[in-house]
């Protein structure tokens, strides 16, 4: 403590008598570095924020377009046949939980599970002053459908 | 000719320069800092809050009796602010829904206060704490009975 104390003091003194404007000169050196680290973190949680958005609206849109089968030949045999509104319906939802700029490029079976590709185009705020406007995503999001009564495929 | 000049060696006008210097950017640093500070705890509640609507609209969905969905949904929601390390208490969780049945839609809105008051300068620079709101729009699902 004695010794910080001490240090401290040294530190003061010598501020009271230092004339050669350093600090100014450093901070105005560093202005520029700081400022794109900033812009980048900024810009960054914004892409991490809208990748996960667009990501739940991928998620939603393949849980409701896992709805629209065609219900006869799914409880028949489990196959699963998507219905004609099925992209409609996917694209209501991922507009609905994507803010509007979520758009689905494709609606499709993979095996047991319907599949749902979103696009989305981020805007940036900083990556603009360097000609960066936006950033585009694409998520797949997958739902399976199953049936049942108390429990599933009863 | 020669001035009179400080312990330093330097006029007494000139002196303490340096300490002028530091005092008027440690405000402009202080700044800055609560700025970052600020931004990520918004994010973070922000990107917290967008998983517990999620959440919360997936687990109501899951039944078929109206009067579970919205409390499912509301619990499930207080987990996923829980695993996030925030307080559910400064959250709202509201279920909305048409009448309950097979494939109509419920929403799970979460509102959240986020705590500015641990930030440096946090009341200072942003005033009251802000809320973070987000919204997730599901169906019930159409091809269950009972099973969960």
């Amino acid at each position: 403590m004695r010794a910080f104390r001490k240090g401290l003091r040294r530190l003061c003194r010598r501020l009271a008598h230092d004339q050669h404007g350093q600090y100014m000169v450093w901070f105005l050196l560093m202005l520029p570095l700081t400022l794109a680290l900033v812009g980048l973190v900024v810009d960054g949680g914004y892409m991490v924020r809208g990748y996960r958005q667009t990501q739940i609206a991928a998620d939603t849109a393949a849980q409701a377009a896992a709805h629209e089968v065609d219900v006869a030949r799914f409880a028949a045999g489990n196959e699963i046949v998507l219905a004609p509104e099925a992209y409609a319906v996917a694209q209501r939802y991922a507009t609905a939980n994507g803010q509007g700029r979520v758009q689905v490029t494709s609606v499709a079976v993979v095996g047991d599970r319907v599949r749902v590709v979103c696009r989305a185009r981020l805007p940036t705020i900083f990556l603009r002053a360097v000609g960066i406007e936006g950033v585009s995503v694409s998520v797949a999001g997958y739902a399976r459908p199953a049936f049942g009564v108390n429990q599933e495929g009863e | 000719m020669a001035g009179s000049r400080g312990p330093g060696g330097h006029r007494p006008s000139e002196a303490g320069q340096g300490s002028v210097e530091l005092l008027l950017l440690i405000p402009g640093v202080l700044v800055l800092l609560a700025g970052i500070l600020y931004f990520g705890r918004l994010l973070y509640c922000d990107i917290a809050t967008q998983m517990a609507a999620y959440d919360g609209a997936r687990a109501a969905v899951e039944t078929l009796d109206g009067g579970r969905g919205p409390h499912q949904g509301r619990v499930a929601a207080h987990v996923t602010l829980a695993g996030w390390l925030l307080d559910p208490d400064s959250a709202q969780v509201a279920v909305e829904h048409e009448p309950w049945a097979r494939g109509t839609d419920v929403r799970c809105t979460v509102r959240y206060r986020v705590p500015v008051g641990s930030i440096p300068l946090g009341r200072v620079l942003f005033g009251d704490d802000p809320v973070v709101s987000s919204t997730v729009a599901l169906r019930v699902e159409r091809f269950k009975s009972r099973w969960e």
